[in-house]
């Protein structure tokens, strides 16, 4: 494949032998992964797996020593999370970089007040009727059951917490979340809220990286399962090809037993 | 919820029963009482206020009228016309205040005038004449300059100082400086340089360092004159710890019991007192004779210079143990 | 009861109540508290405390402070009539020289956090010692007589009217008005509240958290130039200790508006109406003859009962966001 070429695939994101090294510790040896349009995949691994390395390269924060990283086909080069953003990555971090004591509407425009604001001089006011519109549909496209975009973020639950991160990131314009332990610290129900949000993501088209350390919750939702250990790719396999178990397995044993 | 309703009205009521009991006085108080108020541009806690106070109170007792003495928290001319503008509001039968800039009280004592309100001044005023001067009935207090003078001419008749200084500890209040011109300029007269020192002297720990290195910095200073107590008690300390003690000839204005001590041991000259007490008490005294019967005195009261120095000391010590002076 | 739960919600309810109740009691207590030249008297003491206060209150909520704020007036107001007395300078360009020192000052202040990583309760310290320095050094501890004559000009930041009132009040609106819109309805005031609440967070989405507070510190600076012009305009002279104090009373007014002193929370009608409780305390002490020492022991109670006030409101306004 030549720079500039587009191929044909439904592939939406493909990461290609990617290597990563920082001194004398190899982060990532080698890692190597598709990521389909309109799909949830699972990324897996223990502590020191790689899963956060490869994060922060995917985000632009880091360059790979080698490898390639093909986006719709085409070959790219992340200098910046600003590149990263542009291209469609969109990265909803623990945190959530959401700020409590505003309301879920100021939160949703939170940086990006612009696109609900009307300019006059070096001021920009907040259209108040429309971002609160826009917010609530925002939230309802993915399916999340919110009363009030004026609601204090910190009166909502985990769980709803949790999905309007990821509502915004798609409201946003972004084609592949990237979800970092979405749903650690949250009780059944609030996970099912969450899983729920990243399975109607998935309807509207928007493709899904799912890092978690809990498989079960991983399985509800993903169509594909990459397990990463000691920064190689041990498995990427589709959800008919496994089940529960053996990725647990994986996971837990990381190299694929070979002495 | 219910909790913190209790909690409230728990506070709410502790902040009214801290105002009613003072605030019922108040209200109970006889409307038929004149009242008066004194302001003053210093803090009522001062020693030196509190036997003004005791003046004001003694003659409000005296002749029955009730009596309001505000003052402010620290020395604020603006805090003091902050405080004369409430009063004004209150319309009382008259007001007794201090004077300490002219150009900050013309507006309120034009005010005061056009509302009917009389106002004497007292302790410290605007000095020129009649035409010029801010609107007040008449001036009942020291005379400043003179008192500088009588300082500057008691030092004289003991020893003809090689240098003289004088510390005025709060810069731009008239009545300290005119202090200090009577005493720079009978030095002058006689033929001796005087320096003016201006460090305040709230924190006496750093006035008494900017003293220390004013005296070591110029050895040939061998008169001092304090223009209040605040300075005079430093200057003590100062000459105390430099072993100065009676080769610098220190006299000061006004009186505590620790200038009265110094006094009788020598190493404090003397003092020029103002006799506060009076000020209270003529003030209040001559305000209800103003309000009862229209007198006016055809000049200024004045209630000092009035020099205390070994010769009369003792006579006065029972006098200022007793808060009169 | 719906109408409780939203008065509720809002943050200056309870400074309202303060209020209302701070104003009931003088008035029972003394029927001049209600005259005309009371209420004008609490009015001036308000509107230069306020003016103050409602730029500080923005700091605040940015999750910062700005201890200098007495200095850099003092310093402003001593300024002007300085430099008309000892250097000729015009009144009008006194007036934008004491303005520029100002922003100056604000500016270093801000940059000084954001650079060096000093709190700025630390920098705001240094700055209200250094600042008050200088003015006594400049003034050598004397009162400056500010040149009658030039009526006019300085008419235009106080001039008493014949019925009490003084053009200090119309700035009062004119700041409150502009900086309450800055706030909540600008891009730059949700800045603000993020800068507070969640610095991280606001970063992450990026939120140009230093510059937002690099401004606010030259607002706050500005706004006690302002409030020091005023003074000049009011009183003929500026004395050394112009200003002295006024940093904690700031602070006290905001509190008891509502504002949080771990930022993110915030009003600007709260604080003007805290600073409101404190001119009406003052002048009904006053008028009522007690001793301002209760003053300080009020105002010390008040702001623990405002935040007990604020805490146990606090899920209404969670609810509603």
């Amino acid at each position: 494949m030549h720079d500039g070429e587009v191929s044909g695939s439904s592939a939406l994101l493909e990461v290609k032998d990617i290597k990563k090294s920082f001194g004398q510790v190899r982060a990532l040896n080698g890692v190597s992964f598709t990521v389909d349009k309109a799909s949830v995949v699972g990324l897996l691994g223990d502590n020191g797996a790689g899963k956060s390395t490869l994060i922060r390269i995917l985000n632009g924060i880091y360059s790979p020593d080698s490898g390639e990283i093909l986006w719709n086909g085409r070959s790219v080069h992340l200098r910046s999370p600003r590149d990263a953003s542009n291209l469609g990555f969109a990265t909803v971090y623990q945190d959530l970089a959401m700020i409590d004591q505003l309301s879920i509407y100021r939160n949703m425009f939170l940086g990006r007040e612009q696109h609900v604001t009307w300019k006059l001089g070096p001021f920009r006011f907040l259209s108040h009727q429309r971002a609160k519109r826009e917010a609530a549909d925002a939230v309802a496209a993915l399916g999340i059951k919110i009363k009030s975009t004026e609601t204090s973020v910190e009166a909502l639950s985990g769980g709803q917490r949790q999905s309007i991160a990821i509502a915004r990131a798609v409201h946003f314009g972004g084609e592949l979340l990237i979800l970092d332990e979405p749903t650690s610290a949250l009780s059944l129900r609030q996970t099912k809220q969450v899983l729920d949000t990243i399975a109607n993501a998935r309807e509207r088209g928007t493709s899904v990286i799912f890092i978690s350390h809990n498989i079960g919750h991983v399985f509800e939702v993903a169509d594909r399962f990459v397990v990463l250990s000691h920064g190689e790719t041990v498995a990427d396999l589709s959800r008919i090809e496994t089940d529960e178990n053996q990725v647990s397995r994986l996971v837990r044993e990381g190299r694929a037993v070979e002495r | 919820m219910k909790i913190s309703l209790t909690l409230l009205s728990a506070c709410a009521t502790l902040l009214a029963a801290a105002l009613l009991p003072v605030g019922g006085v108040a209200t109970a108080a006889a409307k038929d009482k004149l009242v008066i108020y004194s302001i003053v541009h210093g803090t009522l806690s001062d020693p030196f206020w509190a036997v003004y106070r005791k003046g004001l109170q003694d003659a409000a007792s005296a002749y029955d009228v009730e009596l309001r003495a505000l003052g402010t928290e620290v020395h604020s001319v603006q805090g003091e016309v902050d405080l004369f503008n409430s009063a004004l509001a209150a319309k009382p039968a008259g007001i007794i205040t201090t004077i300490p800039d002219a150009a900050a009280f013309q507006e309120p004592l034009e005010r005061a005038k056009a509302a009917g309100i009389p106002v004497i001044a007292i302790n410290v005023t605007d000095s020129r004449p009649k035409p010029e001067r801010v609107p007040y009935l008449f001036y009942i207090g020291g005379d400043e300059y003179l008192g500088g003078q009588e300082a500057a001419q008691k030092v004289l008749s003991v020893k003809k100082p090689v240098e003289a200084a004088c510390w005025i500890h709060e810069p731009g209040h008239t009545g300290l400086e005119a202090r200090a011109k009577g005493w720079t300029d009978e030095m002058q007269k006689a033929g001796i340089k005087s320096d003016t020192l201006t460090f305040r002297a709230n924190n006496p720990t750093e006035a008494a360092g900017a003293l220390k290195g004013f005296l070591t910095s110029h050895p040939n200073v061998d008169a001092l004159f304090a223009v209040g107590p605040p300075p005079a008690s430093v200057a003590l300390e100062v000459l105390n710890e430099l072993g100065k003690t009676g080769k610098v000839t220190l006299i000061s204005f006004d009186l505590t019991p620790e200038q009265v001590d110094a006094i009788r041991t020598g190493s404090l000259l003397g003092t020029i007192e103002q006799q506060q007490y009076l000020q209270g008490y003529l003030g209040i005294e001559f305000m209800k004779l103003y309000l009862d019967h229209g007198f006016v005195p055809g000049g200024s009261v004045l209630t000092g210079p009035n020099l205390v120095d070994k010769a009369n000391v003792a006579t006065i010590q029972a006098q200022v143990a007793a808060g009169f002076r | 009861m719906t109408f409780i739960r939203l008065l509720l919600a809002r943050l200056e309810t309870g400074a309202l109540l303060s209020a209302l109740a701070v104003a009931g009691i003088f008035a029972l207590w003394t029927s001049s508290f209600l005259s005309l030249e009371s209420i004008t008297s609490i009015l001036i003491v308000t509107s230069e405390l306020a003016i103050l206060a409602i730029a500080v209150t923005l700091l605040m909520i940015a999750g910062e402070f700005d201890l200098s704020v007495g200095s850099v007036l003092g310093l402003s107001s001593v300024a002007v009539p300085l430099m008309m007395v000892n250097y000729r300078v015009a009144p009008l360009a006194a007036v934008v020289i004491a303005f520029a020192i100002a922003i100056g000052i604000g500016f270093l202040h801000g940059t000084l956090v954001r650079r060096l990583r000093i709190p700025s309760f630390i920098v705001t310290l240094g700055g209200l010692l250094f600042w008050r320095g200088i003015v006594f050094v400049v003034t050598q501890g004397f009162p400056v007589k500010v040149p009658r004559g030039n009526g006019a000009l300085f008419d235009v930041f106080s001039y008493r009217f014949t019925n009490g009132f003084d053009v200090s009040l119309l700035w009062l609106i004119v700041w409150f008005v502009a900086f309450y819109v800055l706030l909540t309805q600008t891009q730059f005031g949700n800045w603000i509240y993020a800068s507070g609440a969640n610095e991280r967070a606001a970063r992450a989405m990026g939120v140009p958290v230093d510059r937002v507070r690099t401004i606010l510190f030259v607002l706050t600076s500005v706004s006690a130039g302002m409030a020091g012009l005023i003074q000049v305009g009011r009183f003929g002279s500026v004395d050394a200790t112009r200003g002295q104090g006024l940093e904690l009373e700031v602070i006290a007014a905001s509190v008891i508006g509502g504002t949080s002193l771990s930022g993110g929370v915030g009003s600007v009608g709260g604080t003007v109406l805290g600073c409101l409780i404190i001119g009406m305390i003052r002048n009904g002490l006053a008028i009522a003859g007690i001793s301002s020492y209760w003053y300080t022991a009020i105002i010390g109670l008040l702001i623990v009962v405002a935040v007990l006030v604020n805490k146990s409101t606090e899920h209404f306004r969670k609810a509603a966001g």
